[in-house]
């Protein structure tokens, strides 16, 4: 045994050690799986769906605020017969930047939309586009809300509270109306101690905690369990909820009426009592009535 | 069992010079993975920033928490997809901690506008995944080349201890500057004439080369011996010790010797086994005068005898 190994001298173990040892390094080194894919686009925006008909090149294109609202409206619309025979695809966008709804609208890129009536108004769409107003959610009115106190409408009373409104300024309720009855009573904004939320719920919650005094809303059921339906101070007459538009290019009164029946089905489904309160408009009501007699 | 051991040793010390290198690299390519990793978690970040509710003073708005919470859990969802050894944790302070890593990278994306700070949690890896079965292949194959070397290694260390357990033998010094002799051990120095002490050196240095010559009183002394110690004498003239004529090396020389007797009998008092090398045998038995006595030193060597001013 040792005359085989005699053969192996200690220079060249010594060699084959530092290259084995080299060697190591890169099976260390290599050993690792190289991580170096981009990550794909993984943020929804839009869905498409096809519909059964043959008109492939034709898209029904809708844009709803809420993405839960919009797999809903797309998912009824693309099994519906008028729009299998007129669309090819119905696509939806949503979106919850502010931003969003102005492309769609301004521009009038899409057939449906979500809106309320006011941006409508500020883009002048109806008489641009021929949005017409399909079906709308019931009005409400906007409030001031507290906890403790009935709210009054005076510039005393506010001067010294802590006041939670919403962030985006096309709300009514939350937004434009107690700014517009602070300008009334000639306060000025910059003065008044006011905090931001996102939505009517982080409102609800600014004043739950007690980090607000009063909040700007609208009253709805279940706000009884959290607050006291006494300590309410109506801002303005009633507003007219947010409606669907459809832009009527053509006098396409089949479309209409299958919109406008899709979307008072889903408004039934609703569970919320703000969302299946609806008010159709256009005459719709009287041809699909007239189908059931 | 000894051995056994020496073995496990050396296998323990080939692998660990295998296992180094081999998780030093691994080390290496996972930072570099989790480099990429960052690189591309911002890239993706930024691209979908205008899609993003963030907050942003300058324009009041509060963002929406729920959403930024949301895309960051697909976010990870992806990575998680991809291998990924990162998540994202925070951005702009808006904070989503699914499982807590010890380990994380603070990155500012510079937007127009307020920048966006973001928290990248990093996955260290596993112990397991830093070791691997080839370190221990490359020992053992080590360990089968380098056997022999292993075993000297062994044999050689047990013997050390032995030799040390041995006092050290003491050797002759001869100093011709001083005139003495010395034994290196002890130090004992006995100072020789002239004469004996250039005889004494020739005899030595004679002796190691010549082995086989028969040195006896009654013959001359061989012609190499005479040179030698005319050679010492001539160097004992050039040192200062004397500036009479040389001797004659084959008068006397009995007495000669008797001299070099007497002073290695003193230097080597307490080891007359090491003595027996350095000295001229008398002659004894039959007579003085046998024919065959042979007084040369037959077991001297080189390393027994150190010359000063030579």
């Amino acid at each position: 045994m040792l005359s085989d190994q005699a053969f192996f001298g200690k220079r060249l173990i010594v060699t084959l050690l530092c290259t084995a040892i080299i060697f190591m390094f890169y099976l260390g080194n290599s050993s690792v799986d190289i991580t170096d894919e981009p990550i794909p686009v993984f943020m929804e925006i839009s869905n498409q769906c096809k519909t059964e008909g043959k008109a492939v090149g034709n898209n029904l294109i809708i844009y709803v605020p809420s993405e839960i609202v919009a797999k809903q409206v797309s998912h009824k619309l693309c099994k519906d017969d008028v729009v299998a025979k007129q669309y090819g695809n119905v696509i939806v966008h949503w979106g919850y930047k502010l931003g969003d709804s102005v492309e769609f609208l301004g521009k009038g890129v899409a057939d449906l939309i979500l809106a309320k009536e006011n941006i409508m108004q500020a883009f002048m769409a109806e008489s641009t586009y021929n949005y017409q107003a399909v079906l709308g959610y019931s009005n409400y009115t906007a409030f001031f809300i507290s906890l403790q106190e009935k709210p009054k409408l005076n510039k005393l009373y506010f001067l010294d509270k802590k006041i939670g409104l919403l962030d985006y300024p096309t709300s009514r309720s939350g937004h434009i109306l107690p700014k517009a009855l602070f300008k009334d009573l000639d306060i000025n904004i910059d003065n008044l101690d006011i905090t931001y939320a996102n939505s009517h719920e982080g409102l609800r919650e600014l004043l739950a905690s007690g980090k607000v005094d009063l909040i700007a809303s609208y009253w709805k059921k279940g706000d009884e369990k959290q607050f006291s339906k006494n300590y309410i101070e109506p801002i303005s007459n009633p507003i007219s909820g947010s409606k669907w538009y459809l832009k009527m290019d053509v006098d396409n009164t089949d479309l209409l009426c299958a919109v406008q029946k899709n979307l008072y089905d889903l408004a039934k489904e609703n569970e919320s009592t703000y969302f299946n309160h609806v008010k159709l408009f256009k005459s719709c009501q009287n041809i699909l009535s007239q189908k059931a007699v | 069992m000894l051995k056994h051991n020496k073995i496990i040793i050396s296998f323990m010390l080939f692998w660990l010079l295998f296992q180094l290198p081999f998780s030093f690299g691994v080390y290496l390519e996972h930072q570099s993975n989790l480099e990429k990793s960052i690189n591309h978690i911002q890239t993706r970040l930024a691209l979908d920033l205008p899609r993003l509710s963030l907050p942003d003073k300058a324009l009041n708005i509060v963002g929406d928490e729920v959403s930024v919470i949301n895309y960051m859990k697909q976010f990870n969802l992806q990575l998680e997809k991809l291998d990924y050894s990162a998540r994202i944790d925070t951005i702009k302070n808006i904070s989503f901690i699914d499982v807590p890593n010890e380990q994380y990278v603070e990155r500012i994306l510079l937007a127009p506008g307020e920048p966006i700070t973001l928290n990248i949690s990093l996955k260290s890896l596993k112990v397991t995944e830093y070791l691997s079965v080839m370190p221990v292949v490359f020992a053992l194959l080590f360990i089968y080349l380098t056997l022999d070397h292993i075993v000297i290694w062994q044999s050689r260390k047990s013997q050390i201890p032995a030799i040390e357990e041995q006092p050290q033998q003491p050797i002759l010094i001869i100093d011709l500057i001083e005139k003495v002799i010395i034994n290196s051990e002890t130090k004992v120095k006995t100072p020789l004439a002239n004469k004996p002490l250039c005889f004494y050196v020739a005899l030595s240095e004679f002796c190691t080369t010549n082995k086989e010559i028969v040195l006896n009183q009654n013959k001359d002394l061989p012609i190499e011996l005479t040179e030698l110690a005319n050679k010492y004498f001539l160097r004992l003239i050039e040192l200062g010790h004397t500036v009479r004529k040389r001797p004659n090396f084959s008068n006397s020389l009995e007495k000669t010797l008797s001299e070099i007797r007497a002073a290695l009998d003193e230097v080597f008092i307490d080891a007359p086994d090491v003595k027996e090398i350095y000295y001229p045998p008398k002659a004894h038995g039959e007579g003085s005068r046998s024919k065959l006595h042979h007084y040369g030193l037959t077991s001297i060597e080189s390393q027994h005898i150190q010359v000063i001013g030579k």
